[in-house]
Formats: structure tokens, sequence, C-alpha cells
């Protein structure tokens, strides 16, 4: 019965059927043939977004021009069509406005190339890989596999850091000494540390600046300058390397401690240091007063 | 196993299809990098395996392989060994400090270490150091290349340099035509645009010339390659890159 309704129409408007599916054979056969070479002709030439971008014009483009054609076909006029659209655009761009804003953040990120795919993003508190770049959003890939779409009008407002812009990074360590240790040797130590790590560069040379005095410690600004790949390996390599070094050297690594006095005047508070003494003993030998945990 | 040395190899392997049976183990001793290939009992599965002597045992991971397997046929199959110079361009720095004076052109000897390739029935396995350089910098952080170092010597006579079946020489011409001095303790050369030769006569491994034109502080160096003639040496190695000739890099770090 349906097939029949449906043969009963094929043979009333046969000419304008075969037409259409004319138009959406040829269309989507020439967007295939753009498509594929495109792929051939920019593979090794273009970068993965200005190819990504081609591809959008191709498709989109391709199905506007298909549905066009369709509607000149079936005889729609599309001036009245046009001035609808106009109409309707208004009331649309209201109610899309945020997609609007995206797209448009999209456009600028494209054409002002802050990052590319396959760079290592950090956007507000979220690193990650570029994975795609869409119309409407990026997305992120994280260490632990996870997908992250960031709105593009976002991204074009916030803060970004892209790590792995430049070929070279530097991995920067804070490092802490006892004030009893000589700073000179410790710098030593560490210039010996960077020239035996084969992942790290010799050329930018390592940065060793002398911080300043904290409260329990000496600080020291480790630089090292390594190729962008190696980070992992790199800082398990140099942090694995300093401990096992400063232990040899006798270089000591201070937790954070804190005298307590009471001023000039007064007596310092009343401290025993008991050395090998169960906690019990020590609990019962002195008055609550005087406990002190050590 | 027959074990041979970097010489040996160079002069018997490099460049010949090479067959294995199952009772001819063949071992590669060269610079830092031992390699093992031997075949299984029944002669259809190759074996190799890569050491690295001397070297951090940081890298050893990255370097070193434990036994790994490829198909093998005996009448069919065949391992393919070339030599390659390194796959980034070299920093070389100079025992001392270089000065070269205005209108000047003088020429230096330097080696190069190189690197094994080898091909299975002409399908590319790998490419290993013979001596595993440590990276470098080359240029402004934002604007630079990423090298190997190589500290070495540099001789204004071929004959003064050390014999080393596993390094290539390099013959390196500086102009100077700018009006200033030029002094530097750092020169990169661009090995991506160079070929390898090997002299008819001696067996010795050489490179394409390299013309360097200083033309001043802020400007980029002129460089020029020059290929030794066919009837003296025999071509080994392609550049990795198509040579051209007037390429503007920056080439020396200036004092």
């Amino acid at each position: 019965m349906f097939m029949d309704d449906l043969l009963k129409l094929y043979n009333v408007h046969q000419v304008v059927i075969n037409h259409i599916a004319m138009i959406i054979i040829v269309g989507f056969l020439i967007i295939m043939i753009l498509n594929n070479s495109l792929r051939l002709w920019t593979r090794k030439k273009l970068s993965p977004q200005t190819q990504l971008v081609l591809y959008k014009i191709i498709n989109y483009g391709g199905f506007i021009i298909i549905v066009l054609s369709i509607m000149k076909v079936l005889n729609i006029n599309l001036s009245v069509l046009f001035g609808a659209a106009g109409i309707a655009a208004i009331a649309v761009s209201f109610a899309a406005q945020n997609s609007l804003s995206n797209i448009i953040s999209g456009i600028f990120l494209l054409w002002e190339k802050p990052f590319k795919i396959g760079d290592l993003i950090k956007i507000e508190d979220k690193m990650g890989i570029i994975y795609s770049m869409d119309l409407l959003s990026v997305n992120l890939r994280t260490f632990d596999n996870l997908l992250i779409r960031i709105p593009n009008e976002i991204i074009m407002k916030a803060t970004l850091v892209n790590v792995t812009r430049f070929p070279i990074r530097r991995l920067d360590l804070k490092i802490d000494v006892a004030y009893k240790d000589d700073v000179d040797h410790v710098f030593e130590v560490l210039r010996d540390i960077a020239k035996r790590n084969p992942y790290c560069l010799d050329e930018p040379e390592p940065l060793l600046i002398f911080q300043g005095f904290m409260d329990s410690s000496q600080q020291i600004l480790f630089g090292l300058w390594f190729d962008k790949s190696d980070y992992a390996v790199l800082r398990n390599s140099v942090l694995k390397e300093i401990k096992k070094r400063f232990d040899a050297e006798g270089i000591e690594i201070p937790f954070p401690h804190r005298t307590i006095y009471a001023g000039t005047v007064t007596d310092p508070f009343p401290m025993k240091m008991v050395k090998d003494t169960p906690k019990e003993e020590v609990k019962n030998d002195q008055p609550d007063s005087d406990k002190v945990d050590l | 196993m027959q074990k041979i040395s970097g010489q040996e190899f160079i002069d018997q392997y490099v460049g010949n299809k090479v067959s294995l049976t199952k009772d001819n183990h063949l071992g590669i001793n060269a610079g830092q990098l031992e390699m093992e290939f031997k075949l299984s009992s029944d002669e259809s599965i190759l074996l190799m395996r890569r050491r690295y002597n001397g070297i951090s045992p940081l890298l050893k991971e990255k370097f070193e392989t434990e036994w790994t397997k490829a198909s093998w046929s005996v009448d069919k199959s065949f391992i393919f060994f070339r030599l390659r110079l390194p796959d980034l361009p070299v920093v070389l720095k100079p025992d001392v400090v270089q000065k070269v004076l205005p209108g000047q052109t003088v020429t230096a000897y330097c080696q190069i270490p190189l690197s094994i390739e080898f091909d299975i029935n002409e399908a590319k396995i790998g490419e290993f150091p013979m001596v595993v350089l440590s990276k470098t910098w080359f240029g402004e952080p934002d604007e630079g290349v990423l090298c190997y170092s190589l500290k070495g010597q540099v001789k204004s006579l071929v004959e003064k340099l050390p014999v080393s079946a596993i390094q290539a020489i390099c013959t390196v011409q500086i102009e100077n035509r700018s009006t200033e001095v030029l002094t530097f303790d750092r020169i990169c050369l661009r090995t991506e645009y160079m070929g390898l030769y090997r002299s008819k006569s001696d067996n010795n491994v050489e490179t394409s010339k390299y013309h360097l034109v200083y033309l001043s502080k802020d400007k980029m160096s002129k460089i020029n390659y020059e290929n030794p003639s066919r009837t003296e040496f025999d071509a080994i190695s392609e550049p990795r890159m198509k040579q051209t000739n007037n390429l503007i890099f920056k080439s020396f770090k200036t004092l």
C-alpha cells in the first residue's frame, strides 16, 4: 500500500525527483572528491588546523549549495526566503548569542593561532593536549585520558599558557638547603648534576640563583633547559639524583623548624631533650607543663 | 660468533647485502654501539639485540633493546647497512676560541660521529648512533635549533685528525666577508644537507665540503655545499634534505 503510494508520487513528480536525486548524488560526490584531493595535496604542506578549516568550508559550503539547488528545483522563491531569513536571523541571533560568539571567537582563534592540534595547553585550572578545534569549541585530551570541551569564547577571554609552543623548556626547581651548608658547594654539586644528566641541555646553561633566606632554609633556584619531549624523564632523574648526591655530600634538605623564645626579659621555656626514653617513662617523670614532644 | 670492529664493519659490510646462516652469527662493535644478529635454529627468524658501552644509565632504556625478532627467509632475506650523519645539526665546540680576520678564508677539519642505518629486505628497521651525543640548543630560546653537541678538535691540517672509522671527516671553509674580526666559540653545522662519501684510495669517509660565508654579526651566514668528485669518491649516503646552495642560517656564536 505504502509502496504503491510512493510509486504513484514518483510517477507524478518523476522529473523533479530525478533532478533532486541527481543534485544530491553529484553534490556529495563532488564534496567527497574535493575532500580527498585536499587530503592528498595538503597532507604535508598545511598544518592540521588549516586543513580542518578547509574541510569545513568545503563540507558546509557544499551542503548549503546542495540545499539551495534543491530549493530552486522545487520552485521555492529564494529571494522571499532570504527576506524571511533576514528577520529570522535577528530572532536567531538573540537566541543563539552564545553560539555566535563561540563561532566568531573560533574564527579569531584560527586566525591568531595561539596553539595548534597536538600542543599542550593550560587554561585556567585545566591542562591537556589539543585534540580537536571545532566550530564552537576546542577539545582537550587530559593526561588521564578525559576529554574536556572548552567553548571558544572562554578561551578568547581566559589567560592561556601554551606549554609546548617552543622546542625547548626550562624546568625550575626550588631547592632548600640548611643554613649550615656552603651555598658555593651546593652550586657546584648542582652544576655537576646538570652536566651529567643526558636529558639536560648544556646550552642554554643551567640557571642557578640564590633566592634568599627562608624561615628554615637557604633557597636556591635551579633551572634546567631541556627538549620539550623529555620533561618527565628529566624531572624524575634530576630529583632522584639531587637527593642521592645531597645525601652523599652531606648537604641537608631541612624540615621546617621553629624556635620558641619568650624574649630577653623572661627566661626561655624550660625544654629537656629526652633520648632513647620510652614515651610512657617521659610522661611519668615530667609534669604536664614541661612536656615537649620531640 | 663473528665479532667485527668498526673499521672491518665499514670496509666489509656497509653498502653490501649481508646474508646470515644459523651458524654465522654477526656481532658488530662500532664505537659505543654493540649490535648482534643471529638466526633461530630453523632459520625462519632473525634475532637482533642492541647494547651501548659507556653511556649514562638514564639512556639505556632509550637506546638499548633486548632480543627482538623479524621474520627471515634464508634464500631471499638480507640485511643492508648504510652510514648516516646525525639526524640533527651539530654544534661544534672547538677546544679554543677561533678568530678569522676580515677578508680572510680559513679551512678547518673536524670529525662527525656517524650512525648505522639498516634495512631488512629493503624495509628500514632503524638508525643507531655509534657515539651517543648529548643535545644542545643553538640560538635564542624562542628561535633556535635543537642540535647535537660535539666537543672536539678542529685542525688546520686533515692529517692531524686522529684516525677513526666511526667518524666522517668534514672540511669547513670559513670566509669572513665582514669588516670585523669573526671571533667564535661555537659553530653550527647543518649536517642535514650533507652527503657522505668514501674515498676510493684510502676508504676514509668524508662529508660534503661546507663553505660558510660570514657577513656580519647581525646577518645570518650563507652556506654552500660542495660534493667531492665521483672519480675519487663513492657516494654512500644521500643528504637528508635536498641539497641547495646559498642557504641562510645562523651559524656562529660570536664573542
